[in-house]
Parts: structure tokens; C-alpha cells; sequence
């Protein structure tokens, strides 16, 4: 079928948007901060699928990771400790037709912001959740966050920290209404961009937990999965993650996972023996809550005024007769 | 030969025997022998009448009144005794609605079930009635729907189409409507931003006014209006894009082919339905401007809502863009145009404007009422229509092969809403050319028997045709809704008892010459043989017309019929009806060729490919057995062993093609080089030598300049990057100081 004359004149030679147009102000993230290996594959991927810049929103709480909407040319919201999904849901809510992406850390989401990340979940409102875990809140200076190890010593925990660290993707995993699960590295830039990409292309709430190194405050923590490719597992398989030859010669531990099964992700994420990556989940026929809410008439401003007045008028006292 | 048979023949073959048409039976009493079973129409469950549902279920916009019975017994009637007198009850209601259906006005179900309760209550007890009255009660709390109610009669495919195009033409309205004071909202959104930019928002009174009244007496609004307007300019809209929304919201108030949503139902909009071709496109051309303006206003809209308007590139095109850019897409926003015709009420003038009209792309909905399908017999001796007559308009619509097709008959319309519903949302023109039964049928024959004859006998087939259906000729043709789509004609088991009384049960064919024994124009071309005339040499029609014309000699075709009291007659058919049968099963063979059934060149194909490998088998054995014949001591035979003569399976391993991804290209080990696609973009390298190392196209490192740095940088890039994918390899420079030591340190990166 011809085109639409909307689309015609799109079509009549519509500029092509290069990677610089998504960049912001310069990074002020540390040299070597694996922050800077995730912004380059979203810009990356903001180019190769031609957003309009204007379309797209990154809203972020607070945290190294939440400067994220600084850095890209395009709208963005850094919003307050833990709230980034909660303003993402509004803004999903009342423009359905942008691209919302969010960045959080493990702090801002796995510890104040937990409870907006579970009903975040529920909701699957369309948008990629793009959660930066480096095991420590770096912006004040290393304090342990919920995914630090055991042991970690920091200025909150200068013995240690007691408790075994949280997994966030366990907890994904059990959460209602999942519709997408993955895990990435930072430091396998190409893996980086297919995940955050599918996370992207699935509509519904894209939960991507990406293990990020922090050079300055936790140097080591990933030094090992970094230097031996034997201790991470590459989930593949034609729904999720297809390798290509040069990774699949480099990473040998593979293993075919259907991203329908969620018992087999759960089985993956509860195994501590190599660090899987790869898309654990995703079911493409959970409902979106922007969907199931989606208003029946259009929302003027004559609608909004009598409905206030309608209720504005249960509390009128109106004179005696 | 007897004078008998000589009687016979002499009819079949000339239609002319006074002493055989004056035994005949008036042939207006005689029925089909398979009628037999349909001599009470309105006391059979059946699928009409129809509810035409005043609001879609699960996408259907009709429902038969049987299965919605049904449907509703499934829900409300209860397991064992109570159930069965529940049902009863229920399906005595359903009986009274259709016996109301002849007598009352066109009515909805509402209604008609009220009243039948009423008839049915008249006579009853207290206590019976009061039985009764639950019953229904509980059966029309489930039913959940209403509608009116159709029967087949000649009134329904106009019925039937319409009720189908006003649903879709509803959703598309509500969409067009919604899309439209959407565009209307966010243009005025756009306008009302820049307005309140302008100085005359900022003047004292228009600040007091939005602030309300509670607070005014704690601001200065006379300095408040100089505090902002010394300030710098905002920017506003330029001139030429404040004038294009205004234009284009203009086009979008004015418009009329959609309902705005604050006026009132139907005030100032185009109707869309129309009597004659001709009157619709005429509406058509004279709105032409109007469409055409406001699908331009619709993309600049929307463009300007996208903050995507470039008025160096858009202008050009937008200013060109006529009627003739319209494209289907475009067209498929707006309302489609339904046109209802009678074929009896054609003429040649109006037949030309509706043949125009298919071939245009433009959305007509064209429902043609066939009343004739075979035509009338001519006034020249074997210059009959040969049956083809009422099939012609789809014909030569599906030749043109840009409209979509809907043949049928009023008595399968309920099975073919499928294609009707497709029809009503294909892009561009539809015919519905649908028989509705004929003034030529006896008064008293029901048009659903008369209708649904025309689909058995195959004188009218049932079809659809789509030319945006991809995968060709076969997927384009739907003839599923015919009935034993693999016969040649419909055959159904006839039973009935002979003069012993005892029973007997035939296959008997329902050709197109029982088709045409009912219509009364054709009654000189049936000769009705007094039983104890009948003679050895009749056969049956349908196995008359198998036989080859040397075959025929000296035999006479007949068809089975009944008359009032049952009883069996058997009529003698002029040849000329035999050649018209003939061609009817030929129209079906081409029919069931083009819908995939019995395809020729496939067959041919087929067959081709069949001999092929069969002389490539045979070949394969008799080498074989050559082989085995020139070994020593192994005796010949004339079959090759089991073994031998199996098909040589394929070895898939050895025919498999190794796919092996090609490796990249080695780097140089004496130069230096960064593996770019494992960069993570950690600004390491970068930071140390920005001239040296520089970010690609997908900002991963690679080296820009190897002059622009020492030999040391390269190194101390390499020990400090995180991922080690930079390898420094030889220095260009070798009197560099301290090269010994760099070389032993790049050496762990070589």
C-alpha cells in the first residue's frame, strides 16, 4: 500500500541523525568508569534507530548512574533519590508516544527506591530500565550499597559489611507481571548493545541490570570476570542473544536458554558459580499498563474543567432556600 | 424404437411434443424432488432469521436467532428434567418469533420477544404462565444483545451489506473523528503557547485575571507586567509557521466528512450512501477539493506537532500535492461511499459509469441485487444467456482485478460475512453482487430456498475475490462457502417409498436444471412423462451430462420431482437446457481452478515431474543392475535387490554447508593497533592522547595518529587500559629514551 501523504513528506529526503546529535555535556564520570562504556551503546543505539530526539526521555534518581540524562541530547529528568521510575511512569502515562529510558544504580533502586521498583515491575509500563550495579554508591564517596558483597569494607561498614549482598535479578524474577529480565556487562561492548537494543525493542517494562565497574571506589570488583572469560555464562538462544563468531570464540561457556522459561531463569540467576549474561526473561504478551488505562475520549481542556467542577461541586454548600 | 422413446426424444431434442405436453403435470405444482424435506420452512431450526446487532460482540456485527438460542441454552438451562422443560419453553419462544416475522413489521428482537411472550401467555394458566414467564425471563437476562431481526427475503442483502458498512464505517468515523480533534487540540496547544508569549498576556489585567481572585491584593501587577516584559524576548513562532497551523486548523475545523466531538450528531456532515453510481460519483468529485485539503492539513498537522516540519523541503511537495497524489493509504482514513443497486434497474448508460467506477482505486461499496440469473429464454431458438447472465458483473469485475468480489445469495450471506467484512475495509472498490431471488420463482416458494438453490445447483456460485491477497491466483479466490467443493454437482441422500412401500434411498444430484425447472419462464423446456410412461432409455440429468455425445443416442435426460402430495414425477429436458447445464459445470470447473481445486498446469506440472523421476528411478535401477551384472557369480534377476532398490538416502553431512564466519584479518604484529569493537569507551586512552587515540563513528577507540604521540604513550595506554585491547606493537621512533624498558612492557600486550 502507497504511503500516507504525512509519511510522503517525511520521506522527501528527512535528515539522518548522526551519534553526536545524542550527546550532551562532556561526562564528568571517572576515566574508566564503565558508565561511559553504557552510554556510548545507548547513543549508539539511539542512532542506529534514528530517534527523534525530541521523542525521547531519560529520567534517572540520584547517583553516579542517574547524571545519565545530562550526557544525551535529548530530553531528560534527573529527579530525586529512588524516584526515577515513578516519575517514568508519569511521564509514560500522559505521552505514551515517547521513548522513556531510565537509569538507576544499585542504591537508588535497590535500596530507597525498591518498593517503585517492584510495582514498576507489576505495572510494565513500556520503557528501558537501565539499572547501573556497581556494588557501591560512588557519588558520596563508597558506602556499602545492597549489592555490595559481603565483607565490603566502606566508610559505613569500615569492618566489613555483614550481610551477603542482594541479587537483584533473583528479586526481579519473583516479581508479578514480569515481562523482561536481562543482565549485561559493561566491559563486552558488543553484548552491551544487543541487550540494552532487545530491551528497547520489547514493549513493556525491560529490566536490565548491567554490572558496572567503578575504577575508583571498588577497582577490583569485576577485575577477574573481566580478565577470564571462563567465569561468565552467555545465555543464547533465537529469541534472545544470538552470538557472533568472534564472541562465541572468546566466551566459551554458553548455554541455550529460552527467555520464555522463567523456571530456567530462576534456575540461572540462583547459581553463583559464573555470572550469566543474557536475556533471562521476556514474555511479549504481558499488557501494558498505559494500555489498559488508556482514556476513552480525548482529554481536553473543557473535559478537565467539568470534571473538576463535578467534583469541586460535592463540596459546595449551596444557600437555603 | 418404440413410440414411446421416439415421443421422448422427439421432445428432448426439438422441446416441441404436443402429445407429451398435454399429459404433463402443470409443472408450477411440481418441486424438486430434494425440496421434499423444506415444504415448511418456518417450522425447521435453520440460520435466519438474523439479528443485525445493534452494538458488535467479539467483532460480530450479526448473529444468527438459532445460535443465539443456542448460546443462550448453553448458559441458563439447567442439567436433567428441569433443563428439558426450560429448553422447551425457551425454543417455543424462538418458533413464535419466527412465525411473527411474517406477520409483524421489521422489528427488534426486544420486541418481537415481548410479543411472542404475549401470544404465548394468551391462553395459559396462572400457574403455566407463570412457569413460562421464568423461563424467559432467565433466557433474555443472558441474551445481552438486541438488534433487528432479518429473514431472507429479497430485502436482505441490502439490509445485510448496509448493517455491515455502517458498523465499519463507524470505527472508522470514531477514529477519524478522535484523530481529528486530536490534531485540532495540539495545534491550538501550540498556538496558545505562543500567545501567551506575546506582550498582550502580560499586560496588568491579563496577569490578574489568571491568578485568580483570592491573592490579587498581595501582588503589584503593574510591576510584575514591567518586571517581564523587560525582560528578554521570548522566542515566538515565526510568522510562515503561526500562519501553516492556522491554516491547517482552519481545514481541520471546517471539515465535514467527520462528526466533531462539540457539535451535535450528523450537523453539516457528507452523507456517504447513495442509489446510483452515478449520484455517488458525482458527491465524489465535487468533495474531491475538500478531501484533498484537508489531507494535506492532516500531514502538516501532524508534522507540526512532531516539530518535523521543514518548510525548504516540505513546502515544495506540500504545495504539489493534488488529488492525484492521493494514495490508498490516504483514502483508507476517509468514509467509503455504499451504493445500492438493483441490476434490474441498470441501463447500458449506468452499467458503463459502474464499470468506470470499479476500475477507479476510489472506497465505492457497490451492493448489486441480482434477480436474474439465467435470464430469460430468447426469442431466437438457441440464443439462450446459457445461464451466465446474472454472474456477469462480478465476472468482468474480478477481469479488472483492482476491486474486491463478493458473490452470494441471500441464503449463505450469514456464512460469507467474512468476505463481506473484508470487502467494507479493502482499500479500494467493493461489488457485493448478491442473488436476492426472482419475481420469475412461484409466489410461494420461501427466497431461501429459492436463493440457496442457486448455490446447490452451482447456477450461482459462491466466491469472493481479493486482489490485495498475496501468494496468487488461488489465494486471491475464496469458494469455501460452496457446498462438496471437489463435486462436480451437489448430491444428497434422497429417501422415500416405493409402491410396495417399502424404503429406498438414492443418491440424487441437485443440478442447475432443477435450478431452472423453477423458474416459470423455463416450464416449456420440461416435459413431465406420466409414470406409465416411463421408459428404460431415460437417465437421470446428471449422468446424461457425463456421458459423450455418441453415448446419448437414443437416450433421454430427466430430473426427479415431487408435487404437492409427494408423490415422485420424473421430467424430460429440452436439449438446449442440457447444452445450458453443460456450460454451468464448465463456468464451475474454471471456478474451482482459479480457487486452487483441480489447477491444470499444476496437474500438468505435477504429472511432468511424476515421469521425470520415475525414469530417473528406473534409470538408477537398470545401472545398477548393469553393475551388479558384471560382478562375477552375482546372478541377474529382473528386479534389483531390496537394498538396491531403495532410494540412495543423502548423506545430509556431506551435502551440508560448512558455514565458517570468516576471521578477521590479522593485524600487523609489528604495528601498533586497538581491537575497537571491545572498546567500553572508558575515556582512558583518550584522556592520555587525544590526537593519538580518537572514538569512531560508534565511539569505541581506535588509533588516530601513531605520529602524534611517543612510543610511551602507546604503552602507558595500553597498561592502563581496562579491557587490554591496545597493543602497541614496534616503536616508529627507535632512538626514543627509555625504549628498552617500553619494549619489555608492551611486551605483555604483543
Amino acid at each position: 500500500m502507497a504511503v500516507r501523504a504525512t509519511d510522503l513528506l517525511l520521506s522527501s529526503g528527512d535528515e539522518e541523525h548522526t551519534l553526536e546529535e545524542y550527546e550532551g555535556r562532556m561526562p564528568r564520570w571517572c576515566t574508566g568508569c564503565g558508565d561511559l562504556a553504557i552510554l556510548a551503546a545507548v547513543q549508539k543505539l539511539c542512532r542506529d534507530k534514528q530517534l527523534n530526539r525530541e521523542k525521547v526521555v531519560f529520567v534517572s534518581g540520584i547517583g553516579c548512574s542517574s547524571r545519565f540524562p545530562h550526557y544525551m541530547g535529548t530530553y531528560g529528568f534527573h529527579g530525586l533519590h529512588g524516584r526515577a521510575l515513578p516519575v517514568a511512569e508519569g511521564v509514560k502515562m500522559r505521552r505514551p508516544d515517547l521513548d522513556v529510558f531510565v537509569n538507576t544504580g544499585d542504591g537508588d533502586c535497590c535500596s530507597i527506591g525498591a518498593a517503585h521498583w517492584m510495582h514498576a515491575t507489576r505495572y510494565n509500563m513500556n520503557m528501558t530500565v537501565m539499572m547501573h550495579d556497581n556494588n557501591i554508591y560512588g557519588l558520596t564517596k563508597k558506602q556499602a550499597s545492597p549489592t555490595s558483597p559481603k565483607g565490603t569494607r566502606s566508610n559505613t561498614t569500615p569492618r566489613g559489611s555483614d550481610l551477603d549482598a542482594f541479587d537483584p535479578l533473583a528479586a526481579t524474577l519473583g516479581m508479578s507481571n514480569l515481562s523482561f529480565v536481562a543482565q549485561a556487562v559493561d566491559w563486552i561492548p558488543e553484548l552491551l548493545y544487543k541487550i540494552i537494543k532487545q530491551g528497547y525493542e520489547h514493549r513493556g517494562f525491560s529490566f536490565i541490570r548491567i554490572l558496572q565497574r567503578c575504577p575508583e571506589f571498588m577497582p577490583n570488583r569485576f577485575e577477574a570476570c573481566v580478565q577470564d572469560p571462563d567465569k561468565l555464562l552467555l545465555l543464547t538462544h533465537k529469541n534472545g542473544i544470538e552470538l557472533s563468531p568472534g564472541l562465541a570464540k572468546v566466551y566459551k561457556n554458553q548455554k541455550e536458554h529460552d527467555p520464555l522459561d522463567l523456571v530456567g531463569a530462576q534456575e540461572i540467576a540462583g547459581t553463583s558459580e559464573r555470572v550469566p549474561v543474557g536475556i533471562l526473561y521476556r514474555n511479549d504478551s504481558v499488557p501494558c499498563y498505559e494500555d489498559l488505562r488508556q482514556p476513552t475520549e480525548l482529554i481536553t481542556p473543557q473535559l478537565i474543567r467539568k470534571g473538576l467542577e463535578t467534583e469541586l461541586d460535592k463540596f459546595t454548600i449551596w444557600p437555603s432556600d | 424404437m418404440s413410440v414411446e422413446l421416439q415421443e421422448l426424444l422427439s421432445f428432448h431434442r426439438t422441446g416441441k411434443n404436443r402429445a407429451l405436453k398435454d399429459k404433463k403435470e402443470p409443472a408450477l405444482k411440481l418441486r424438486p424432488a430434494l425440496f421434499a424435506d423444506y415444504s415448511q420452512l418456518s417450522k425447521l431450526r435453520y440460520d435466519y432469521p438474523l439479528v443485525l446487532l445493534d452494538e458488535s460482540r467479539n467483532g460480530d456485527h450479526v448473529i444468527s436467532l438459532m445460535d443465539l438460542i443456542n448460546e443462550v441454552l448453553r448458559l441458563v438451562v439447567p442439567p436433567g428434567t428441569q433443563g428439558t422443560r426450560v429448553r422447551q419453553q425457551v425454543l417455543a419462544l424462538e418458533l413464535k418469533i419466527r412465525e411473527l416475522l411474517r406477520t409483524v413489521p421489521p422489528s427488534k428482537l426486544g420486541e418481537l420477544w415481548r410479543r411472542a411472550e404475549k401470544d404465548l401467555l394468551a391462553h395459559q394458566s396462572d400457574e403455566v404462565a407463570q412457569q413460562l414467564q421464568e423461563s424467559w425471563d432467565t433466557a433474555w437476562a443472558a441474551l445481552r444483545v438486541d438488534g433487528l431481526v432479518v429473514d431472507c427475503d429479497s430485502e436482505l442483502p441490502e439490509q445485510f451489506v448496509r448493517h455491515f458498512w455502517r458498523c465499519e464505517e463507524a470505527l472508522r468515523t470514531k477514529r477519524g473523528s478522535a484523530k481529528i480533534d486530536r490534531l485540532i487540540l495540539k495545534l491550538g496547544d501550540i498556538l496558545t503557547v505562543d500567545e501567551l508569549k506575546s506582550e498582550s498576556s502580560r499586560t496588568p489585567r491579563k496577569l490578574r485575571d489568571s491568578l485568580g481572585s483570592r491573592y490579587q491584593d498581595a501582588f503589584d501587577f503593574d510591576i510584575m507586567a514591567e518586571l517581564l516584559n523587560s525582560a528578554a524576548a521570548p522566542v515566538r513562532l515565526p510568522a510562515q509557521r503561526k500562519k501553516r497551523i492556522k491554516a491547517a486548523l482552519a481545514t481541520l475545523k471546517s471539515q465535514h466528512f467527520f462528526k466533531h466531538s462539540d457539535t451535535d450528531a450528523s450537523a453539516g456532515q457528507y452523507g456517504f450512501q447513495y442509489r446510483s453510481v452515478s449520484a455517488a460519483m458525482a458527491a465524489w468529485y465535487e468533495r474531491l477539493p475538500d478531501l484533498v485539503a484537508l489531507n494535506n492539513a492532516i500531514a502538516v498537522a501532524e508534522l507540526e506537532i512532531d516539530n518535523r516540519y521543514c518548510e525548504t523541503r516540505h513546502d515544495l511537495y506540500l504545495g504539489r500535492l493534488g488529488a492525484h497524489a492521493l494514495s490508498p493509504a490516504d483514502l483508507a482514513f476517509f468514509p467509503s461511499y455504499l451504493v445500492s443497486l438493483s441490476e434490474r434497474d441498470l441501463d447500458s448508460g449506468e452499467q458503463a459509469i459502474l464499470m468506470d467506477a470499479l476500475s477507479s482505486d476510489l472506497p465505492l461499496k457497490i451492493l448489486l441485487r441480482v434477480n436474474d440469473i439465467l435470464g430469460s429464454p430468447s426469442p431466437v431458438d438457441a440464443q439462450l444467456h446459457n445461464g451466465v447472465r446474472g454472474q456477469q458483473f462480478a465476472a468482468m469485475t474480478v477481469g479488472l482485478n483492482d476491486a474486491f468480489v463478493v458473490q452470494g445469495s441471500s441464503s449463505n450471506l450469514y456464512h460469507e460475512q467474512a468476505a463481506v467484512e473484508r470487502g467494507i475495509n479493502f482499500g479500494g472498490p467493493a461489488l457485493f453482487s448478491i442473488y436476492a431471488g426472482s419475481c420469475n420463482m412461484p409466489a410461494d416458494l420461501p427466497v431461501y430456498l429459492s436463493t440457496a438453490a442457486a448455490i446447490e445447483s452451482r447456477a450461482f456460485p459462491a466466491y469472493s475475490y481479493d486482489p490485495s491477497a498475496a501468494g496468487g491466483l488461488a489465494c486471491r479466490y475464496d469458494i469455501e462457502a460452496n457446498p462438496q467443493l471437489e463435486a462436480q454437482w451437489v448430491a444428497h441422500e434422497f429417501i422415500y417409498e416405493d409402491e410396495a412401500l417399502q424404503r429406498v434411498t438414492e443418491t440424487l444430484a441437485f443440478t442447475m436444471l432443477d435450478f431452472a425447472t423453477l423458474d416459470v419462464r423455463y416450464a416449456d423446456y420440461f416435459a413431465d412423462v406420466p409414470k406409465d410412461s416411463w421408459h428404460e432409455n431415460m437417465r437421470p440429468a446428471v449422468e446424461y451430462l457425463e456421458l459423450a455425445e455418441q453415448e446419448r443416442q437414443e437416450l433421454v435426460p430427466y430430473v426427479v420431482m415431487i408435487d404437492d402430495k409427494n408423490c415422485l414425477h420424473r421430467l424430460v429436458v429440452d436439449d438446449m437446457l442440457i447444452r445450458v447445464a453443460a456450460r454451468c459445470a464448465q463456468n464451475w470447473d474454471t471456478l474451482r481452478e482459479f480457487g486452487g481445486i483441480n489447477n491444470s498446469y499444476a496437474q500438468a506440472a505435477a504429472e511432468r515431474v511424476s515421469q521425470h523421476m520415475a525414469a530417473e528411478k528406473e534409470q538408477a535401477l537398470e545401472d545398477l543392475r548393469a553393475q551388479l551384472a558384471s560382478r562375477p557369480g552375482v546372478a541377474t534377476s529382473g528386479s534389483a535387490p531390496a537394498a538396491l532398490a531403495r532410494e540412495p538416502e543423502q548423506d545430509v553431512a556431506s551435502v551440508a554447508v560448512e558455514t565458517i564466519e570468516p576471521e578477521l584479518e590479522d593485524a600487523d604484529p609489528e604495528g601498533a593497533y586497538i581491537e575497537t569493537p571491545r572498546c567500553t569507551t572508558c575515556d582512558e586512552c583518550t584522556a592520555r592522547n587525544a590526537r593519538m587515540f580518537a572514538y569512531d563513528e560508534n565511539k569505541q577507540a581506535y588509533i588516530a595518529d601513531l605520529t602524534a604521540g611517543t612510543y610511551r604513550d602507546l604503552v602507558e595506554a595500553a597498561e592502563n587500559c581496562q579491557v587490554a585491547i591496545i597493543h602497541p606493537g614496534k616503536p616508529l621512533d627507535p632512538k626514543e629514551a627509555g625504549l628498552e624498558d617500553l619494549l619489555a612492557r608492551a611486551a605483555d600486550f604483543s
